[in-house]
Parts: C-alpha cells; structure tokens; sequence
C-alpha cells in the first residue's frame, strides 16, 4: 500500500495535476459563485458540477498522457515497485481525485447556502448526497479508460480514452436536463430511490474493483 | 584482468530470446563479474535496448533466464532495484521537473538515497538546478539521469548511450566515473554505446549483437585478437580470400577486409596485416556477414 500512495504521489507530481486541479476547481468555484448571482440561480450549480466533473476527468488521463510523451512507464519500471503497485497507485490517484471532487462540491454547495440561504432551501441535504455522483461518474469514467490505457497506452488510443469523458458529459447534461424527476421528491435523492442508490454505488464500487483487477492483469503483461 | 571461477556474478544471461513482428532478438547468453566494465556494441535496432530491457523486465522474454544481482525472478529484481542504477536512452522524467522534484521524487523510493552526494554529482556534472528537465540539452537530460542513478549508491550500472549528447570533457569525466565506480572490485558497470573508442578505453568484456544474434562475448582483448585487418592489392583477391574475408570492401587501389586470425596461415605476403580497432570491427562485420 506505501507503493501504491507513492506511486500517486508520482502521478500528481507527474504533470503538475495538484496543481491544475487547484486551478480548474478555483475557476470552477468562481464561476459557479457567479452563475448564482445571475438569472441562472439555482441551476448555476449543475452548471458548476458539470465543470468540476469534466474538469476532474481530464485530470484523471494527465499521467497517461504525460507517460505516452515522456515515458513515465519507463521511468517507473526503474523504481523498486511491483507492476501492480503502479496500477494500484494510479487507481488510488483516481480515487483521491474522486475525494477532492467531492469535498470541492461540498464547498460549493455550502458556501452557495452561506451567500444566498434561498437558493437551495429544503434541498440542500439532497445537493450535499447528489455530490456523490461526481466521484462516483468519475470513478466509472477511471474504470473504463485505464484498463485501456494500461494495455495500450495513451498515446495509442487517445480518442478512446476521452469517450468516457464525453459519456460522462451526456449523463450529466441528461441528469441537469432530468433534474426535477431526479433530485425530487420522487427522484433516487428521496427515501423511495435510496435502494437504487445503493445499488448504484455497489455496482459501480464492483465495477471499479473488476477494472483495478483486470488493469493490474493487463499491465503485468506489457512490454514497455 | 582476470575472471576466476570463483569471482560472483552480478548478471548472467542465459539463452535471452524476445520475438516482435519484425525483429528477434535470439538466444542471448552473457555473464559480468562483480569489478568489470562489460560494453554492448552493435548497429542501430541490433537487439541491445531490447537486452537491457529484458534485463530490466519492461519486456517479457520468450525464452532464457536472467540473474540479476543473484535475483533470478522479476519480483526478486524488482525488489532489489536499490542495488541498481538506470540510464535509459530516453527521455526519463515528466517535462517540468527540475532538479529538486527528480530528487524529491525518487527519494522516498530508494532507502539507501543520498541527497548530499546527489547534490555533489550534480555540481560536479554542471547540471543546472532551475532548468526545467525538457529545456535541458540531451546530454544535460543525461547527466542528470546518470546522477539520480549513482546517487543511492547502487552495485550496479546499467547505462543505455550515456556518453550520447555529452561533449568531450563530459564523456572523460564519466568514464573515468565509471572506472572509479568498480575499482572496489564489487561493482560493475554494463554499457551500450556507438563510441567504441570509449569502451576501448573502459570496458574489460564485449557483447557484439548484429541484426538480434549474438556475434561475440568476451575479453574486448580476445575479440581483438580474433581478427586481423588484410590490405592488399585487386591481384591478390583469391576466391578464396573473397570468401574468408568479412566486410570486403575494394577500391581502385585494392582491397581491405577482416580476416579471422586463424585464417590468415599461408596468406601472400603482398597483403599487409594490422591489428584492428573496434570501431573497425564494428565497420567490417556490419558489410559483411559473419564467416
């Protein structure tokens, strides 16, 4: 496991990702603020969330694609760790992306609720659950792209890598599109939906654990 | 020097085979003693990155064994990567690194790391601090793989073209490195390099790979003493001697080729015999095939 937090210690350090996600989620952040002043409102949010959620998906390839350009897989393939302890660092990175997504939503919604107590009202107990579904497309997204990447590598592949990314776009702008039906009373956010919700994040933790197993099976085998 | 029987062995290869689409790599079989200096010559694509790799296992092979520090497993190598420095012959690190992140980075993964003779080999290559690793200059991008590759004191060396990019004063520098490296007699050092007059200078054994087979392996002394370069005039090119003789090459004033030494009893003493560099080894066997 010390492996593995070093190894996405790496990945972070790989191409300034800390650094660009700070930055995407502060413009995102200021945007959102923003959008809630004007005639958006409440919608400013989903608007914001969108942008974190593709922001954060961009940032989940960055390693790849720096390794495709400069060949990190070689520069890894040098230190004292395990093929599979580069594959799980990489998952863990996506998770610790999934992480700060979700704190960065929170901060969001809260400081929202903070300058303008109206907006969300009764919904935002549903708004703080609704952020899970951004690490949790994210994480989806890290499940199909890395097993690939991990084969083939980024530079390969790289319009097939990002169909995760543009998928994610379609759900979100379906769920913003949905909201009413969703975020409602009647929506998974309510007591009737949580046992799809459940189900929801049970299949997609099971999802991830498969692709970790089947990415850690495809890396061991390649030829760097 | 000598190798004895009883010398330990700090790589052996053993029948290495790796096969791609359009190359193969066949029946590899090297040893280098602890205390030695082994060079790998060969032409472009003959199969020598694809060795280290194997020895590196970033490739898996399709046939042979590989002792590696006495580790003969990948997980058992893997696990004994603080023993050992890389130089790889491509660019290594993320492009805006600088001195300080390759240090900061690689720090934590290397127990016996050492920031203070880091920091030395840093100066004492010239290696600037601020700039980032894709502004430097390849034989900058070297110098610095080389000092994160010395810099946790490992037993051995596997460097790919570390003298490419590097100017004259630089290349004497390292390979009197290298020679200071192993003068304890438990280190060694295995190098690929084009610059054959500096592994004449260096290196105590040669593997010579062409086209993905192994051509020799040994005392650089014995595989130049192995030949001899024949000059002589058009008159004197016998079928025979046409067909002895590696690398033929003629021109309007006659011809000139390898010749195995063994072969050259009964030769006309119109044909001049001199001994050969191993740059011209390298010349003559890639004109020709192997007798």
């Amino acid at each position: 496991m010390r492996n593995a937090v070093r190894i996405m210690r790496l990945d972070m350090r790989s191409v300034n990702t800390r650094s660009s996600i700070l930055f995407i989620y502060l413009i995102t952040d200021l945007v959102t603020v923003a959008l809630a002043f004007s005639p958006m409102q409440k919608t400013a949010f989903l608007v914001g969330f969108g942008g974190l959620i593709g922001g954060s998906g961009a940032c989940l390839i960055t390693p790849f694609i720096a390794s495709g350009q400069r060949g990190l897989d070689a520069f890894y393939a040098l230190l004292p760790v395990r093929r599979r302890d580069v594959v799980n660092g990489h998952y863990l990175f996506a998770v610790t992306l999934g992480g700060l997504l979700l704190l960065n939503t929170w901060l969001i919604v809260i400081v929202l609720h903070w300058l303008r107590p109206t907006l969300f009202s009764a919904d935002l107990p549903i708004l703080i659950a609704f952020a899970l579904v951004g690490p949790f497309m994210l994480l989806l997204m890290s499940s199909v792209q890395y097993p690939i990447v991990m084969r083939i590598g980024y530079e390969k592949a790289p319009y097939l890598i990002f169909l995760p990314i543009v998928a994610a776009g379609l759900v979100s702008g379906y769920i913003a599109g949905s909201s009413t039906d969703l975020l409602g009373p009647r929506g998974v956010f309510s007591a009737r939906g949580y046992p799809l919700l459940g189900l929801s994040l049970a299949g997609g933790a099971a999802v991830f654990l498969v692709s970790l197993l089947v990415a850690r099976r495809l890396y061991g085998q390649r030829d760097l | 020097m000598m190798v004895t029987g009883e010398e330990e062995n700090l790589i052996v290869v053993d029948g290495l085979a790796k096969q791609y689409k359009e190359f193969t790599l066949h029946g590899i079989h090297f040893h280098l003693p602890a205390g030695y200096i082994m060079g790998m010559i060969g032409p472009n694509g003959a199969g020598k990155t694809t060795t280290i790799k194997a020895l590196l296992d970033m490739i898996r092979p399709d046939a042979g064994t590989i002792s590696l520090l006495g580790a003969a497993t990948a997980a058992d190598r893997i696990a004994l990567r603080d023993s050992l420095g890389v130089q790889l012959d491509t660019t290594l690190y993320p492009d805006y690194w600088r001195v300080k992140q390759v240090a900061k980075s690689l720090r934590s993964f290397f127990p016996q790391w050492d920031d203070a003779y880091f920091d030395q080999l840093c100066t004492d290559m010239e290696i600037p601090l601020k700039t980032k690793y894709k502004s430097m200059s390849r034989g900058t991008q070297v110098k610095l793989q080389l000092a994160a590759a010395l810099a946790h004191h490992p037993r051995l060396l596997i460097l790919d073209e570390p003298t490419a990019g590097l100017d004259p004063l630089a290349r004497d520098e390292l390979l009197t490195r290298l020679q200071d490296f192993i003068a304890d007699g438990q280190h060694s050092v295995l190098l690929s390099t084009h610059l054959t007059g500096d592994l004449e200078r260096i290196a105590d054994f040669l593997l010579y790979i062409r086209g993905g087979r192994q051509q020799f392996f040994g005392h650089v002394d014995d595989l130049l003493g192995q030949y001899v370069l024949i000059k002589g005039g058009l008159a004197d090119l016998t079928p025979a001697l046409r067909a002895a003789l590696i690398g033929l090459r003629t021109h309007s004033e006659g011809l000139s080729g390898l010749l195995a030494v063994d072969q050259t009893v009964g030769l006309p003493d119109t044909l001049l015999q001199e001994s050969i560099t191993l740059e011209e080894l390298m010349i003559y066997f890639g004109r020709g095939p192997h007798a």
